[in-house]
C-alpha cells in the first residue's frame, strides 16, 4: 500500500516566488532557505506525490460556486492570476488515481467532497509546489481546497476529519506510492481590510508551539472569532494546517523557521511533521 | 440588499479581462448589468472600496479588484485607505 512519509506546513503568499516587495536580502534568504529545507526533506523521503491543502482566494471559485472542501481529480493548470505573478503557464503533474481514491474513500465514509475534473489553481497550491516539489523531477500533486475565505468557513473539526480521511485513503491506496502532505497558508495576516499590515508575532509563535507540541485538539478548539480578531482573516488558513496535522497525528512537529515578514504583511511559519524513520 | 450581486460584479471585474476593461472604460455602463440598489451601484461605479467593505463585500475580493484597476504600484494607497479614519467612519456608519 501507499505510505504517508511526512508532512510540512508553510506559507503560500503570492509574492514568494518572485520575491516581489521584499528588499531585505537576508530575510529573503531565510525564507527561501526554509523552502529549500523542505525540498531537501522531500528528496530524502523519496516522495512521489504531494497532497497540498490550500484555500481558494476568490479566484478559481467565485460567487457562483464556493465549495467547502474539494479535491482536484484531473488536470491541474494555474490560474490567470498565478500567471501574472510570474509562475509559468502549463500543467502541474497530477496523480488522478490517488485524488479519485481520496474522494471515493471520503464518499464511503460520509464525506461529500466536491471535486474538480480540472482546475486552474491559485497561489495557495501553485506557490508551495513551485518552491518545493517542482524542483524534484517526477513529483506529482493532489490539490485539496478548504474554504477558509468566505463565510461560513469550514469548521476546524471538519478540517481535521478530512485530514484523517485523507490518511485512510493513502493507507488503502494500492501500490508503493510515497506521499507527503502540505498544510499551507497563514499565519497572522489581515487581507484587504482594516489591520492590513499588522503581524501578531505572539499569536504566531503560540501556533508554532502548538504544532511542536502536537496540540491538534488545541488548534481545533481555537474559536474562529478569536483567530480573526487576534491574527486577521488570513490566519484562518491554519485550518489547512489542522487538516495536514490530522493526517499525521503520530508525527513530531519540528519548527523549520518562523519569520515575520512586514513587506509581505504576514508571519511566515514553516514546520515539518516528522514521522519516525 | 443585493450584496451577492455586488460581489458578482466585483468578481467579474477581477477575473474577466473583458469585464475589467469594460468597467475601467465606463463603470456606470458596466454596473447596468447587475441588480444592485442605488447605494451599491454608487459604490461600484465610484470604486469606493471602503463603502464596499463596510457594506459586507469580501475584503480580499475588494482588494484584488482595486489592484486590478489601479495596479500594484498604487497599492500603498489602498493600504493607507483601509487603515485610515475613513475606513473606521464607514464601518461605524454601517453599524449605526
Amino acid at each position: 500500500m501507499a505510505q504517508l512519509v511526512g508532512g510540512f506546513l508553510m506559507p503560500h503568499l503570492p509574492t514568494i516566488p518572485s520575491g516581489q516587495l521584499l528588499e531585505d536580502g537576508e530575510l529573503k534568504d531565510r525564507v527561501y532557505g526554509a523552502f529549500d529545507k523542505i525540498t531537501q526533506r522531500l528528496k530524502d523521503l523519496e516522495v512521489d506525490t504531494v497532497i497540498i491543502i490550500g484555500d481558494d482566494h476568490y479566484e478559481s471559485f467565485g460567487p457562483h460556486c464556493i465549495p467547502t472542501c474539494l479535491v482536484v481529480t484531473g488536470d491541474i493548470n494555474v490560474s490567470d492570476h498565478v500567471e501574472l505573478l510570474g509562475m509559468p503557464k502549463g500543467l502541474i503533474p497530477n496523480n488522478p488515481e490517488l485524488a479519485q481514491h481520496i474522494v471515493q474513500t471520503g464518499h464511503d465514509e460520509g464525506i461529500d467532497w466536491a471535486f474538480a475534473k480540472y482546475l486552474g489553481v491559485d497561489h495557495s497550491i501553485a506557490v508551495p509546489y513551485t518552491m518545493t516539489a517542482k524542483k524534484i523531477p517526477g513529483v506529482k500533486v493532489v490539490p485539496v481546497y478548504l474554504n477558509d475565505v468566505i463565510m461560513p468557513v469550514i469548521r476546524s473539526s471538519r478540517a481535521a476529519e478530512l485530514g484523517r480521511s485523507i490518511r485512510r485513503a493513502i493507507d488503502s491506496f494500492p501500490g508503493d506510492e510515497r506521499v507527503a502532505i502540505f498544510g499551507t497558508g497563514g499565519i497572522s495576516h489581515w487581507v484587504g481590510g482594516p489591520g492590513m499590515g499588522n503581524i501578531n508575532e505572539e499569536f504566531d509563535r503560540k501556533i508554532m508551539k502548538m504544532v511542536e507540541e502536537g496540540d491538534l485538539e488545541g488548534l481545533i478548539a481555537l474559536p474562529d472569532r478569536e483567530v480573526f480578531e487576534q491574527a486577521g482573516n488570513g490566519a484562518i488558513e491554519i485550518k489547512n494546517w489542522i487538516c495536514a496535522m490530522a493526517a499525521v497525528p503520530e508525527a513530531q512537529g519540528l519548527t523549520i523557521a518562523y519569520e515575520p515578514v512586514p513587506a509581505w504583511i504576514t508571519g511566515c511559519g514553516f514546520s515539518e511533521l516528522k514521522l519516525a524513520a | 440588499m443585493s450584496l451577492n450581486a455586488l460581489e458578482k460584479a466585483l468578481w467579474q471585474v477581477y477575473t474577466n479581462h473583458d469585464d475589467n476593461a469594460r468597467y475601467k472604460a465606463d463603470p456606470a455602463a458596466f454596473a447596468q448589468g447587475f441588480d444592485l440598489d442605488d447605494a451599491e451601484r454608487k459604490m461600484l461605479v465610484d470604486g469606493d472600496a471602503l463603502a464596499q467593505i463596510a457594506h459586507g463585500a469580501n475584503s480580499m475580493l475588494v482588494m484584488m479588484v482595486w489592484q486590478s484597476v489601479y495596479g500594484l504600484a498604487e497599492f500603498h494607497k489602498y493600504f493607507a485607505m483601509v487603515n485610515g479614519p475613513d475606513m473606521q467612519a464607514a464601518l461605524a456608519a454601517r453599524k449605526g
